[in-house]
């Protein structure tokens, strides 16, 4: 029952907020994130082990807690997603150090626990689509929403090469933008380029949501069981204001 | 003053109210304590260990940690199980029949293997942690001694099976932890096999 | 049941118990007309007692070293079982007792309940607030993320803003050359020890004088001038049951609200928890922009406001001595009204007038203390702290000033 009831306010709250981002922009810059989607928590899960796990870590994450709350069974996750050295038990942390990052990006690639919770799972969504073509970076692409960003573009061979298209702005010699400011980006769009990648638009729109909602998740992991148990405390909190509020009035009729 | 009170209608309020804040009371305590629980990390720091045994010679014994508490493993000779049978009479619980083991160790020899003796090295007097003394007549005058864990605490005395002598602290065996055998030389302590599938 | 009355007797001959339940319950006589805004003093208790609760709590799994204090809040987030609802327990109950202290306040200026005899019970109260702005401020530090420790950064560097003694007291305040692990640890003792057994003692001070005097009530009359033949007050009703259901009754719905926040909408959009307290303290990188938490802008906005010197002293301290005078300003209260009546309800046109503008200085300041500085913000603020601060300056003259409305005899 309070399962449903709590379908039921997510369903409402999914409309206010999709009207929202409706109404803000068409081009699917937000996202919500949804923790039942167990199938795009894994995706995501998946990608995340494949693509980020090298360099980043989701320290405060532990192996068994996911594979807990996104319903994967142990020894699946302990044959295929669980690193050698690693235990169950242990917190995700990424094999490269703090010397080669420096060494090899400039910078220590942040922890991702609690990306999406500092920024948003927006800001990741979005962060992930942003990427494009600019030769005067070091690893030859560089970010609309964090400009000069140091990452590489570890999905590019996914999203195909991007690049950028901007109005009323004389492009610069050497497809050079990074003295864009961040307001002259909005005058700017992101364009397809010549190399295609192997997903579509819309399958890499689905892989860059899978991503932010399963460091959403990982952001907030709590949520769920706080949700549930959030609907019985009031269910149960509505009955005692109901009683203790005709126990007021009885006494209280005693006052003229 | 109002002229008349409702008095069972007062009552059943107050009845109710009461009982609804029992019951608030209770759920308000629970996340307390059930909060002093071992967390995720006490849990994933007390996981099942694996240990290699290919080294373990006959006679020899070792110990691991596991959730902080000392895992004996002796590789126990034929004299030695021979002598367990000899011991009966001077045993409180010989045919351990008191649950200080898991089913599948509830067998003359206390273990899945029968030269394999697998224990939670805990006295089970007061915590102490007892002593290997493998050797026959290692203690005693009467050259009764068939080898075994004295603790040094009390003076417990256990056999090589961890079975508790009479007239001594300690009135009841060494544990038995759950294990199994992942492969002829690869023990995992801390899970049943049933439960590791 | 011969049983129990046996050792109540047995219990009241060595500690009565008997006499101080009729004192303060049965036979505690209280005005019949309060309406709703009295029941915050109750909730204010209340989470009171939820902050010690959720506090104990987060202390036993909380490690106060700058190397292990960020973890320790994710360790008791995620690790430690139903972590994440004894600190958003505790989170939510330290704005939610600003917005219950903000309410009650309002009340006694509303109801002139600082006014004669009730001076020591305000005072008292007054202390209450400092010491749990102090108390919040300490806590505020402790999980160590970016805002945690600018936000100390910005507070503690206010004492070096004082000519001649200030730097040498900043860093007796930190022990240290900037906000580090020593700070961070006498915080801890001093947010988990010290200030809860100050505010438990002005607790039972605030109380124990309100019990002494009686409650106040919205039309300000005496209610135990008019007594019966037994000699009990005509226009009050004993405590219990009268008020203790209506408390019971007021907590309910109290604890819906607030549960609401606590198992939905935690960090409130960043006011109870702001996002960038997500990232570990970096003392070599300060956040792009940097507010204290809701409940202290207004007093932040009044430091901002003033960006001039006078007198040879500088805006810093200026600024620093005007925030400190707006949180102590208000002790002075019940000696600068000067309205012979109490309530608002009989009080004239310019006291109402005053009021209101304080209330809207109040709420104006909060919201500009929140937003980044500009020039429109800083004349913003300094127009309202001006109101702010006539509230109470004007006090004596406008409550002389202007006409009052006969006040009732009775309730």
């Amino acid at each position: 029952m309070s399962y449903l009831l709590s379908r039921v306010i997510v369903f409402f709250l999914l409309i206010l907020s999709a009207s929202a981002a409706l109404s803000a922009d068409v081009v699917h810059k937000k996202m919500t994130p949804n923790y039942d989607d167990k199938a795009s928590l894994q995706r995501g899960l998946a990608i995340y082990s494949n693509y980020c796990s090298g360099c980043h870590q989701i320290k405060y994450v532990r192996y068994s807690r996911i594979a807990d709350d996104l319903s994967i069974p142990k020894s699946l996750f302990e044959e295929n997603l669980l690193p050698k050295y690693a235990r169950m038990g242990d917190q995700i942390t990424s094999t490269m150090t703090k010397a080669d990052a420096k060494a090899w990006f400039g910078v220590i690639p942040p922890d991702l626990s609690l990306e999406a919770g500092r920024r948003s799972p927006d800001w990741v969504y979005r962060y992930l689509q942003s990427f494009y073509q600019d030769s005067s970076r070091p690893y030859g692409v560089n970010n609309a929403l964090s400009p000069d960003s140091m990452m590489p573009n570890v999905l590019e061979h996914l999203q195909g090469e991007r690049v950028l298209s901007c109005q009323g702005i004389t492009k610069p010699s050497g497809n050079k933008y990074s003295a864009l400011t961040n307001s002259s980006y909005s005058k700017c769009d992101i364009v397809d380029g010549v190399k295609k990648g192997q997903l579509t638009d819309q399958e890499f729109k689905q892989v860059a949501y899978d991503v932010a909602n399963f460091l959403a998740y990982a952001s907030d992991p709590s949520r769920s069981d706080r949700e549930s148990l959030g609907l019985k405390v009031l269910l149960f909190l509505s009955v005692f204001v109901f009683v203790t509020y005709l126990l007021k009035k009885e006494f209280w009729r005693d006052i003229a | 003053m109002a002229a008349e009170v409702n008095k069972g209608r007062r009552q059943f309020l107050i009845g109710s109210t009461c009982a609804l804040s029992a019951v608030g009371a209770a759920g308000i305590a629970t996340p307390f304590i059930t909060s002093w629980q071992p967390s995720r990390k006490s849990r994933a720091a007390g996981a099942p260990v694996q240990v290699d045994i290919s080294k373990l010679e006959f006679g020899q014994q070792m110990t691991v940690e596991w959730q902080g508490q000392p895992i004996w493993i002796v590789r126990r000779t034929a004299k030695n199980l021979a002598d367990l049978a000899s011991l009966d009479k001077q045993l409180i619980d010989p045919l351990s029949n008191k649950d200080q083991q898991p089913d599948y160790a509830q067998n003359e020899y206390r273990s899945i293997k029968p030269e394999i003796s697998v224990l939670v090295g805990i006295c089970t007097h007061l915590g102490c942690s007892p002593t290997y003394r493998p050797d026959v007549g290692a203690d005693d005058s009467d050259n009764k001694w068939r080898g075994g864990f004295i603790c040094p605490c009390h003076g417990s005395r256990f056999d090589l099976a961890g079975r508790a002598y009479k007239n001594y602290p300690a009135q009841s065996n060494l544990l038995v932890p759950p294990y199994f055998f992942k492969d002829d030389t690869i023990i995992e302590i801390g899970i049943s096999q049933k439960a590791a599938v | 049941m011969a049983f129990f009355e046996q050792l109540s007797d047995w219990i009241d001959e060595r500690f009565p118990i008997k006499s101080l339940y009729k004192k303060h319950f049965s036979e505690y006589y209280v005005p019949k007309n309060l309406n709703f805004m009295y029941v915050f003093g109750v909730l204010a208790v209340f989470l009171l007692v939820n902050q010690l609760l959720t506090g104990i709590w987060l202390a036993m799994s909380y490690d106060p070293s700058p190397d292990k204090a960020f973890a320790s809040i994710q360790y008791i987030m995620r690790d430690v079982h139903f972590g994440w609802l004894i600190r958003y327990l505790h989170t939510t109950g330290a704005s939610a007792l600003f917005i219950v202290l903000y309410v009650h306040v309002l009340r006694s200026l509303l109801y002139g309940s600082y006014q004669k005899p009730r001076e020591l019970v305000w005072l008292f109260g007054m202390t209450l607030y400092f010491i749990i702005m102090i108390e919040a401020f300490l806590g505020y530090l402790l999980p160590w993320g970016q805002m945690s420790y600018w936000g100390a950064q910005v507070i503690t560097s206010i004492f070096g803003s004082i000519p001649v003694v200030g730097v040498g007291l900043q860093e007796w305040v930190r022990g240290d050359y900037f906000v580090s692990g020593v700070t961070l640890n006498r915080f801890y003792a001093l947010h988990v020890i010290a200030f809860p057994i100050l505010l438990l003692l002005f607790v039972f001070l605030h109380l124990s004088t309100l019990r002494h005097v009686g409650s106040n009530n919205p039309k300000g009359v005496d209610v135990k001038k008019y007594r019966d033949e037994n000699d009990i007050p005509l226009d009050a009703i004993p405590f219990h049951p009268y008020f203790i259901s209506k408390d019971i009754f007021a907590i309910g719905v109290f604890l819906f609200l607030f549960c609401t926040v606590v198992f939905f909408f935690p960090t409130v959009g960043g006011y109870f928890l702001e996002k960038a307290n997500l990232e570990p303290a970096n003392r070599l990188y300060t956040p792009e922009h940097i507010s204290p938490l809701w409940y202290f802008t207004p007093f932040y906005a009044i430091l901002r406001a003033v960006t001039f010197s006078l007198f040879g002293l500088d805006a810093k301290f200026i600024g620093a001595l005007a925030m400190f005078s707006s949180v102590i300003i208000p002790f002075a209260l019940p000696w600068l009204d000067k309205s012979p009546v109490k309530s608002i309800r009989y009080k004239g046109c310019l006291s109402k007038i005053f009021l209101a503008l304080f209330c809207l200085s109040f709420l104006v300041l909060g919201v500009v203390g929140m937003l980044p500085v500009s020039a429109s913000s800083t004349l913003i603020s300094q127009v309202f702290a001006l109101l702010y601060f006539a509230y109470f300056l004007l006090m004596p003259w406008y409550t002389r000033y202007e006409t009052t409305k006969p006040v009732p005899e009775r309730v």
